[in-house]
């Protein structure tokens, strides 16, 4: 630490820190365009410059590293000279029609200009104009007002690693663009428009639709992956108009993903469900909560006394709250049914009976960058949590061994060590053959049991899985991470993959980071956690047939790794009763009783991350309709059930109980031992290993039902619509007749890719496997 | 075929040798100079993006050097460019006449191409040759203390050299 004075006030500073660093550290106000604390240094737009005892001419704080004794002045009369004359020049060439901006309000040059501007221009010249460009449906360009800071370009080249935008043409007529005009991929964009300080770049859902001071700001967190990021809601007259990040280190940083940033739109969407109905001799009608509740409480006592519980089955999404899961998993206590489960995604727990539940990592978000290792299998990371991806980016400029393993060649926007492609069955024996290669170069420690377990016994690894042992072995690399994505924990074999990943946590000390589904799968796994594990997982009982089913916040048919077998099952059942903020054709065909639900902008309630860290939210809006928050939907149903203790006022009370419950019994990280996990490895392999595979996963936009109903996203997607997407070699050799097969040579030699979550996911599945000329040996 | 021909590559290769290796992008001017010869004097999308394939960099950043510098054409040209000097000591011993003098012979705008295919005249910064301005450069060839007869001179013999070939 060095002594500074900055107007005079005695400081102390870290060597090597900036001037405006230490200004901002001290809450010393320095203006400036180009500087931000998480890009480089550009240093040119001139408008931090201050004064510095002895030097002669004004020096630009963002760049100047303080030195000891140095004396700064950032209000003298030179420094404010300094500072209005490139405010002139700045202005020269910006329009000055802050009224008809979008930015007005909130804009870094109109507040600065305000403080260190004139109030007139001798400026009567013409100025410059610069068309502006299309980069898509998210991002609005304004780029007559840009001012040529290059943040936004930074951001493409340093955090989103995605270079996209950059600065073309030189002087004055240098303006922003994309290289041949294109709408921009990175899952990140957006976060330019908070960047960018001017109107320069905008939010177009958001452009036009209101002004800052009209609206309220109400802190909030994201539904839609296990990061929890954390934002802010802005809301005029119950309206949500914006979403915007919230910083938080440990999670976001100060970014938002696209997902997070735009899927408000869908609040509004034509497909809300307002008023509670029911199915009476196949009509729909609409009824009041009394009646709808009365229903279903009578429906499912009626066929619980009929039938049994095992008649009964209830099914979350992982985007509901920690307080609906845990009336959720009360109810089905209450009733005895154990059918019930939020993991409708995946198709593997058979580790459960085995290792329970636990937390899906063992470390933290924070992690990833500063590991020296990190395995990736099974996932596109940059579409299922891009904030992880930027950190794992971190970690790669530092120097990290980043090594890749995936059913397709996709693009991490880091320098990989190695990323690796095989076919979407293969995953298991190629993570299996680098699990062997680790454990046979320590061979001191007695893992014969584990190495002659079923999935290790017969393989050989090859070059590059000795590679990848020999990093996670390296004694200087102490910190190293295998995450599996979702394609792993959605693979037919998942907890094979999961049983791996925890036997090289268990014999080399690599940290596991196993992403889950929505913003709550850990809140899910909490709950039943919290109730004995009586829960049979949904992969177990998808055909049974059951007689009533509770559905909270999902899409039976889109929403589910089994939905081809879940809407079969509907059909047939007595009774569906869907918890539902949106209606659609297929939930009025599937359900007997709809029940409206708020989103996650109209309800109160928490989020557990993936590190188990629970973020409270308050509602922002008022649910519309007659919609109403889900946990007043269950508390209301559990009374109609006669369950003692379900008096909750709030959810605060639900809040409060769960987490008394958890500190009783935290949920807590696998620890695994040598026995379950030979267990573990000894099951059989299920993944079919037929001459053509076919795997699936959710596209980035089509996770969860708000997202499907976010336009703007939806128009995002059009690059990844809903097909068949095979490598050009794997097409020739299985023809097929359908013409939604698209040529996508990033994935593996004889397998098919089709992207779920759209209405015709399922149907295209088994229509692929029917038109095949040959017939793989599928059953 | 490939964008870049192999003669291309093997010019860039000799480029990126001057250079350490991690520093491969350093060979973008040259790399677009050389592609944009074997492409008629101009650069496409298609070569410019082959060229940052090759260097492996982002297209937009080859494409940020290839607006900033005028000796990079971004559509197809005239058969000679002709770039006249515009910067402060051409401008003093009187660019402005001889810009004039091509903009009627070529019958063109400077910034523009003749109608007829055979002329783009261009404004360029500072050569490097101020002692003799005004100056201008023509197929890599300097001509220098410029006079209108000089001018004159020049564009017949650029039109006889077309007429012969
Ligand atoms: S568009 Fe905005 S962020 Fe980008 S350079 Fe211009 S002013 Fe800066
Ligand atoms: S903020 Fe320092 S030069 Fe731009
Ligand atoms: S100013 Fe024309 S050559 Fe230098």
């Amino acid at each position: 630490m060095i002594d500074i004075e900055i107007n005079g006030i005695a400081l102390k500073a870290p060597l090597g820190a900036s001037i405006i660093e230490v200004a901002d550290a001290n809450g010393i106000s320095i203006p400036r365009f180009c500087y931000h604390k998480k890009l480089s240094i550009a240093a040119n737009c001139r408008m931090c410059l201050v004064e510095v005892d002895k030097v002669g001419k004004p020096l630009p704080a963002c760049a100047t590293p303080v030195t000891a004794n140095m004396k700064v002045f950032t209000q003298s009369p030179k420094a404010r000279d300094a500072q209005r004359a490139v405010m002139e020049f700045l202005l020269i060439n910006h329009p000055l029609d802050c009224p008809i901006c979008d930015q007005g309000g909130q804009c870094e040059l109109q507040d600065n200009a305000m403080t260190y501007g004139q109030d007139f221009s001798r400026f009567d010249e013409s100025k410059r104009v610069v068309v502006d460009k299309d980069i898509g449906p998210l991002i609005a360009t304004d780029l007559t007002r840009c001012i040529q800071c290059t943040r936004c370009v930074r951001f493409g080249q340093e955090i989103a690693g995605l270079r996209e935008l950059g600065a073309l043409g030189r002087g004055e007529k240098m303006s922003i663009g994309t290289f041949v005009e294109q709408s921009l991929v990175s899952e990140i964009s957006g976060n330019i428009i908070d960047l960018c300080p001017v109107g320069a770049l905008t939010s177009k859902p958001f452009r036009f639709k209101a002004r800052p001071w009209e609206l309220n700001q109400h802190a909030s967190i994201s539904p839609h992956d296990c990061l929890g990021t954390n934002l802010y809601i802005h809301t005029r007259n119950g309206d949500v108009m914006r979403v915007v990040p919230r910083d938080n280190e440990a999670i976001n940083e100060t970014w938002l993903a696209d997902r997070d940033r735009y899927s408000y739109t869908a609040l509004k969407s034509p497909d809300r469900l307002t008023q509670p109905c029911i199915k009476r001799n196949g009509q729909w009608q609409v009824t009041d909560w009394t009646t709808a509740l009365a229903t279903a409480a009578d429906n499912l006592m009626a066929i619980n006394a009929q039938h049994g519980s095992d008649a009964l089955a209830m099914l979350a999404s992982p985007i509901s709250t920690s307080e609906e899961f845990a009336l959720f998993a009360k109810i089905a206590k209450h009733l005895k049914v154990t059918q019930f489960d939020h993991r409708i995604k995946t198709q593997d727990q058979r580790d459960q009976t085995i290792l329970g539940h636990y937390l899906s990592t063992d470390t933290t978000i924070v992690a990833l960058e500063d590991c020296q290792v990190a395995l990736i299998v099974g996932s596109h990371l940059a579409q299922e949590l891009p904030l992880a991806l930027t950190r794992i980016r971190k970690a790669s400029l530092q120097g990290a061994v980043i090594h890749a393993l995936n059913p397709a060649h996709y693009e991490f926007n880091c320098t990989l060590s190695s990323n690796v492609t095989c076919a979407y069955e293969q995953l298991v024996t190629e993570l299996a053959s680098i699990v062997k290669a680790v454990l046979l170069q320590r061979p001191d420690r007695g893992y014969d049991a584990l190495i002659s377990s079923l999935q290790l016994k017969e393989l050989t690894p090859s070059a590059a899985h000795l590679k990848i042992a020999e990093d996670l072995l390296n004694p200087s690399n102490e910190r190293k991470i295998i995450l599996l994505g979702q394609l792993a924990d959605h693979h037919p074999d998942a907890a094979l993959l999961r049983a791996l990943c925890l036997t090289l946590n268990t014999v080399a000390n690599v940290r596991y980071f196993f992403i889950t589904d929505g913003a709550n799968s850990t809140g899910g796994a909490i709950a039943q956690h919290l109730q004995n594990n009586i829960s049979k997982p949904y992969a177990t009982w998808v055909n049974n047939a059951v007689h009533a089913y509770v559905l909270l916040n999902l899409e039976p048919d889109v929403d589910c790794a089994h939905s081809g077998a879940l809407v079969k099952q509907l059909k047939q059942a007595e009774c569906v009763i869907a918890i539902s903020a949106f209606d659609s054709a297929q939930l009025r065909e599937s359900a007997t009783i709809l029940l409206p639900a708020a989103c996650f902008t109209e309800t109160s309630g928490s989020f557990a991350n993936i590190e188990g860290f629970q973020q409270c939210f308050a509602a922002s809006v008022a649910a519309p309709g007659d919609s109403r928050p889900g946990w007043k939907i269950l508390r209301v149903l559990g009374n109609l059930l006669k369950i003692a203790g379900f008096d909750y006022v709030s959810s605060d009370d639900i809040a409060q109980e769960l987490q008394a419950e958890l500190a009783q019994k935290p949920l807590t990280a696998a620890v695994a031992t040598i026995e379950p996990l030979t267990a573990l490895l000894s099951l059989n392999k299920k993944c079919p290993t037929e001459s053509l595979t076919l795997f699936s996963d959710w596209a980035i936009y089509r996770g969860d039902n708000i997202v499907r109903r976010a336009m703007p996203l939806q128009q995002a997607l059009s690059q990844q619509a809903c097909g068949i997407y095979m490598n050009s070699a794997t097409a020739k050799q299985w023809p097929t007749a359908l013409t939604l097969s698209t040529i996508d040579d990033r994935i593996a030699d004889h397998n098919a890719f089709i992207p779920a979550g759209f209405a015709h996911s399922t149907e295209l599945q088994q229509q692929l496997f029917q038109s095949l000329t040959i017939k793989p040996t599928h059953d | 075929m490939s964008v870049l021909s192999s003669e291309v590559i093997a010019q860039i290769d000799q480029w990126i040798q001057k250079y350490p290796p991690e520093q491969r992008r350093s060979a973008v001017l040259p790399g677009l100079l050389m592609a944009q010869e074997a492409n008629g004097g101009w650069l496409s999308a298609d070569v410019i993006t082959a060229v940052a394939d090759y260097l492996n960099i982002p297209p937009i950043a080859a494409f940020e050097v290839a607006s900033f510098y005028s000796m990079y054409e971004l559509a197809p040209i005239g058969k000679h460019k002709i770039s006249v000097c515009t910067n402060i000591a051409c401008q003093l011993a009187g660019c402005q006449t001889i810009i004039e003098h091509l903009e009627q012979r070529c019958a063109t705008q400077l910034g523009a191409t003749s109608a007829d295919g055979q002329y783009t005249l261009r404004s360029v910064e500072c050569m490097g040759a101020c002692i003799h301005a005004p100056m201008l450069e023509v197929n890599k060839q300097y001509h220098e203390n410029l006079t209108l007869e000089k001018v004159d001179a020049l564009l017949s013999q650029l039109t006889n050299e077309g007429a012969s070939s």
